[in-house]
C-alpha cells in the first residue's frame, strides 16, 4: 500500500509539474481557438475550490434532476458565441473526491481516417487539484493548477474565472435560456484562457486575476466580503490596443445577487437576480447601456436589456411544472422573446414523463445574419432511470411561425444505457434528425472527459454503441458511431478510452 | 440488384413510386416492385415478418425482427408464410425458434424471400432479457442474395439492432426498437430507422400507438394505431397506419400448444398482403 501511495504521489508531483510548465506555455489559447471552440470558465466565485466546469442547464435537464441517463449530457444548445456548424466541447466534472486522483488515456478515429490521442490526469489532494489535458488538435488541451496558500487559494493555468454575474469578470448569463437571468449557471462553456487568481480566503478578503482571454489581456482586483465587493479592472484589447478600466460593485446574499459595473466612458451595466430555486418565483433584470463591455468580451456582445421570470412548483403531488418568461434587447433595437412550459410528472419505478412547450422569438447574436425569426417546439420525454438501467425516449419538433405544420428541426431520441455491474457498461443511442438549412441542431454526446455537442444538420441518423468494462484495474470504455446524413454515410467513428482512479494516499 | 429496388421503394412513400414503376418495367419485377413497397409500407419487419402485434416480440419472427424480449413461453417454434403481393410473386417463408434459458431469451431462424432471380436468403440471431417491468434485447441478421451478379458474387449484408421496453404503470408499456444501427456490406432492402411506442392493456382489450421512421428521413415518419380484443382462446385485432391511410387485421387461435395467426393487410393502392403463421410452444 505505501508503494503504491508513493507512486500515486509521484505521479502527482508530476502533474502539478506539468500543470505549471503547460499553464505557461505559449500558443495554446491560439489553439484552442483554432479548434473552433470560445471557452469560457466556472464561476470562481461559486466554486472557489474547484475546477469542475460550469454544468449545462435546460429546462429538461432542471426538471429531470436525477433521472436523466447517467451518461448522457444535457440538451439545449451551446452558447450563442459557439461557432456555427462546429462541435463543440466541454470539459466534465471528474467528480473527484479528496485525495483522489485519475489518470487516462484515449485513442480515438477521426472523420479523416488518423488516429488521435489524448492522455490526462486529474488529481485533488487536500490543498492541491491540478487537471492536465494534452492532445494534438484536443481543443481542451492545456492544464490548470489549484493549490492552497497562505492567505487564500491560488489558481494557475486554463480558467475562464467569473466573478458575481459575470458583467465585469466573465461571460454574463444568455436570457434566453431556461431560467434565463436567475440560473444558477449559465450556458455550458469549456475553461478557456489563461489566468493566474488569487481568492483570499477569509471575513474580508482580496481577490486578485490576471488573464488573457480571446482578444483581451486584464487584471482584476476585488475587495470585499461575501456579501458586498468592490471591482477594479484594467484591461486592453489586443487587436485594437485600446485600454480600458472598470469598477464595479457586485452583492450576493442567500435569495438575491446583484452587480453594477461601469468603465472609464461612463457606460455601464446593472443586473440582479432573485432565484428561487425549484420552487417560486425567479426574476432577473439587467439594464444599463448597450455599448458596455467587461474585461474580457465575448465573441458576441450579449443583450445590453433584458428581463426575466420563472415560476417552479409542484401544482399537485409528483407533478413538477416550470412557467419562464424573458425578454432581451440588443444594441441596435433588435429584441426578442422566450415564454415556455414545461410539466414533469414522476412515476413509479424511476419513471417520469415530461411535455413541454416554448415559443421564441428574436435575435440572439448581436449580427443582422441572426434574424431570430419565430421557433415554435414541442418536446414530450419519457424516461427510466432504475438501479443498473436507463432508458430514454424523447420526440421534439421545432416549427416556425405556422406552428408544427411544418417543422423546421425534429429530433427524436432513443437511448439505453445497462451497468449490470460497477465499471460495466452498455448503451445504444439511436437519434434521427432532420433541419432546414440554417437550423441548427446538436447532439449531446459524453465521453469519459468530456461532454460534446454534436452539430449535425439536414436529414440523417446517428448512432453511437458504448461498451465499460473494468480493466487492468481502471475502466476501458469504448464507442462506435455510425451517422448518416444526406444520403452519404461516412466512416465509422470509435473511440477507446482507459481511465483509472485511485487514492492518492494510501 | 436490391439497391435498384430500393431506389424505387426506399421511401415509406415509395408505395406510390411503386405503382408507378409497374407501368414502366415488367410484370414480374413490378411485383416484387410491389411488393417490396408494401414491405416498406408496413416498415415493420422484412424477413421475419410475423403476423403478431406490434411493439410486442411476442412471436419467435417479431422477437428477431423487433429485439424485444419479454413475452414468449420457455421454447417455441414460429412457421411463417408472406404473400406480399395479391399475385403471390413475392413470397417469404421463414422458420423461428425461441428459448428461454436462466432468464436469457434466445432466438435463431433462417428467412427466404423472393425467387432465385430476385431474392434473398436470412440468417438472424437474436438474444434478449426480460424482468417484469422491463426487457432488452439486441438482433442480428446477415443476408446474402439468391442471384449472382455479372461478376458472379452472390451480394452479402448484416445488420444489427437493438430494442427495449418498460412498463409504464399497471398496464401501460413502451417501446423503442432500432433493427437496424448498424449495418455492413450489401445495404438492406429497407430503411427501418426507430419505431417508438406505447400500448395499453386491459383484460379483454388492449390498444397501441406506435411512431415508426427510416433512418434517413426522419420527416418520413408514419402512425399507427391499433386495437386488439380476446376472448379465450381467441384475439382479433386491427391495425391503421398513415403514409398511405391503411389497414391490417388479424386473427389468432390457440389450441393447446398450438397457434395460428393470419394477418390481411390492405393497402389502397397496391392491394392485399397476407400472413400466415404457426406457432407452437406454451405461452409464458
Amino acid at each position: 500500500m505505501r508503494t503504491r501511495a508513493r507512486f500515486w504521489r509521484g505521479h502527482a508531483a508530476h502533474a502539478c509539474a506539468a500543470a505549471i510548465l503547460i499553464a505557461f506555455a505559449p500558443g495554446r489559447a491560439a489553439r484552442a481557438e483554432s479548434a473552433g471552440n470560445e471557452r469560457a470558465a466556472p464561476d470562481s466565485s461559486a466554486t472557489a475550490d474547484s475546477l469542475a466546469p460550469m454544468p449545462a442547464d435546460s429546462l429538461s435537464a432542471t426538471l429531470a434532476g436525477s433521472l436523466a441517463v447517467r451518461d448522457s449530457v444535457p440538451r439545449g444548445d451551446p452558447p450563442a458565441d459557439a461557432s456555427d456548424g462546429a462541435d463543440y466541447e466541454v470539459e466534465r466534472d471528474p467528480s473527484l473526491d479528496a485525495g483522489e486522483m485519475e489518470v487516462g488515456y484515449s485513442l480515438a478515429s477521426r472523420a479523416n481516417g488518423r488516429l488521435f490521442q489524448r492522455r490526462r490526469i486529474e488529481m485533488r489532494e487536500a490543498g492541491v487539484e491540478a487537471e492536465v489535458r494534452e492532445g494534438r488538435g484536443d481543443a481542451l488541451s492545456g492544464a490548470a493548477l489549484g493549490t492552497r496558500v497562505p492567505g487564500g487559494w491560488l489558481a494557475l493555468g486554463r480558467a475562464s474565472p467569473r466573478w458575481g454575474r459575470g458583467l465585469l469578470v466573465g461571460s454574463p448569463l444568455e436570457p434566453w435560456r431556461p431560467s434565463g437571468l436567475a440560473a444558477t449557471s449559465g450556458a455550458p462553456r469549456p475553461r478557456a484562457g489563461d489566468a493566474a487568481e488569487f481568492r483570499g480566503a477569509g471575513r474580508v478578503a482580496v481577490d486578485l486575476i490576471a488573464a488573457r482571454q480571446g482578444h483581451d489581456a486584464f487584471a482584476a482586483l476585488g475587495f470585499g466580503t461575501r456579501a458586498a465587493a468592490l471591482e477594479l479592472a484594467l484591461t486592453r484589447a489586443l487587436d485594437a490596443g485600446e485600454s480600458r478600466v472598470l469598477a464595479g460593485v457586485r452583492f450576493s446574499g442567500s435569495d438575491r445577487e446583484a452587480e453594477i459595473a461601469l468603465d472609464d466612458h461612463g457606460s455601464w451595466r446593472l443586473e440582479a437576480v432573485r432565484p428561487a430555486g425549484d420552487h417560486g418565483l425567479s426574476l432577473g433584470a439587467r439594464l444599463g447601456h448597450a455599448d458596455f463591455a467587461g474585461a474580457g468580451r465575448p465573441r458576441t456582445a450579449p443583450p445590453g436589456a433584458a428581463l426575466g421570470a420563472s415560476l417552479r412548483g409542484s401544482p399537485r403531488a409528483h407533478v413538477r411544472a416550470a412557467l419562464e418568461g424573458a425578454l432581451w434587447r440588443f444594441a441596435d433595437a433588435r429584441s426578442g422573446h422566450r415564454g415556455a412550459l414545461e410539466v414533469t410528472a414522476d412515476m413509479a419505478q424511476h419513471e417520469a414523463f415530461t411535455m413541454g412547450f416554448e415559443e421564441r422569438r428574436g435575435p440572439r447574436r448581436a449580427t443582422a445574419a441572426d434574424a431570430g425569426a419565430l421557433r415554435q417546439g414541442v418536446w414530450a420525454e419519457w424516461r427510466r432511470n432504475g438501479p443498473g438501467l436507463a432508458m430514454n425516449l424523447r420526440h421534439e419538433w421545432w416549427g416556425e411561425s405556422g406552428g408544427l405544420a411544418a417543422p423546421v428541426r425534429e429530433l427524436v431520441t432513443a437511448e439505453l444505457e445497462s451497468r449490470p455491474r460497477p465499471g460495466a457498461l452498455l448503451g445504444l443511442t439511436v437519434w434521427l434528425h432532420r433541419t432546414v438549412a440554417g437550423e441548427p441542431q446538436y447532439l449531446g454526446e459524453s465521453e469519459i472527459d468530456r461532454n460534446i455537442w454534436r452539430a449535425v444538420s439536414g436529414r440523417g441518423s446517428r448512432t453511437r454503441l458504448r461498451l465499460g468494462l473494468p480493466v487492468a484495474g481502471g475502466t476501458v470504455r469504448a464507442s462506435l458511431t455510425v451517422s448518416q446524413s444526406g444520403g452519404s454515410s461516412p466512416p465509422p467513428q470509435w473511440t477507446l478510452d482507459w481511465s483509472r482512479r485511485a487514492r492518492a494516499r494510501g | 440488384m436490391r439497391e435498384a429496388l430500393r431506389a424505387l421503394v426506399g421511401a415509406r412513400a415509395g408505395t406510390l413510386v411503386g405503382a408507378r414503376a409497374c407501368a414502366l418495367v415488367g410484370a414480374r419485377a413490378c411485383a416484387s416492385l410491389v411488393a417490396l413497397a408494401l414491405i416498406a409500407a408496413h416498415a415493420h419487419a422484412q424477413d421475419f415478418a410475423s403476423p403478431a402485434r406490434a411493439g410486442t416480440g411476442e412471436t419467435p419472427g417479431a422477437f428477431l425482427e423487433s429485439a424485444l424480449p419479454g413475452a414468449l413461453g420457455a421454447r417455441s417454434l414460429e412457421m411463417i408464410a408472406i404473400q406480399w403481393d395479391p399475385r403471390g410473386e413475392m413470397t417469404t417463408r421463414a422458420l423461428a425458434a425461441c428459448a428461454i434459458t436462466r432468464g436469457i431469451e434466445w432466438g435463431a431462424g433462417i428467412s427466404s424471400t423472393g425467387d432465385g432471380e430476385i431474392g434473398w436468403n436470412s440468417l438472424a440471431l437474436a438474444i434478449g432479457r426480460a424482468a417484469r417491468a422491463h426487457g432488452a434485447g439486441v438482433r442480428v441478421l446477415a443476408r446474402r442474395d439468391r442471384a449472382a451478379d455479372a461478376s458472379g458474387a452472390r451480394a452479402l449484408g448484416a445488420e444489427a439492432g437493438a430494442g427495449f421496453w418498460s412498463r409504464v404503470g399497471a398496464r401501460g408499456k413502451i417501446w423503442a426498437s432500432a433493427p437496424m444501427a448498424f449495418a455492413v456490406g450489401e445495404p438492406p432492402p429497407l430503411d427501418r430507422g426507430l419505431e417508438t411506442g406505447v400500448s395499453l392493456s386491459g383484460p379483454a382489450f388492449s390498444a397501441w400507438a406506435l411512431w415508426s421512421a427510416p433512418a434517413g428521413a426522419v420527416d418520413a415518419a408514419e402512425h399507427g394505431l391499433g386495437l386488439a380484443c380476446e376472448s379465450g382462446a381467441l384475439s382479433l385485432w386491427a391495425e391503421a397506419r398513415s403514409r398511405p391511410l391503411r389497414a391490417a387485421i388479424a386473427l389468432r387461435a390457440r389450441r393447446g400448444d398450438f397457434t395460428v395467426t393470419a394477418r390481411v393487410d390492405e393497402h389502397p393502392v397496391l392491394g392485399e398482403t397476407v400472413r400466415f403463421s404457426l406457432g407452437v410452444g406454451a405461452p409464458p
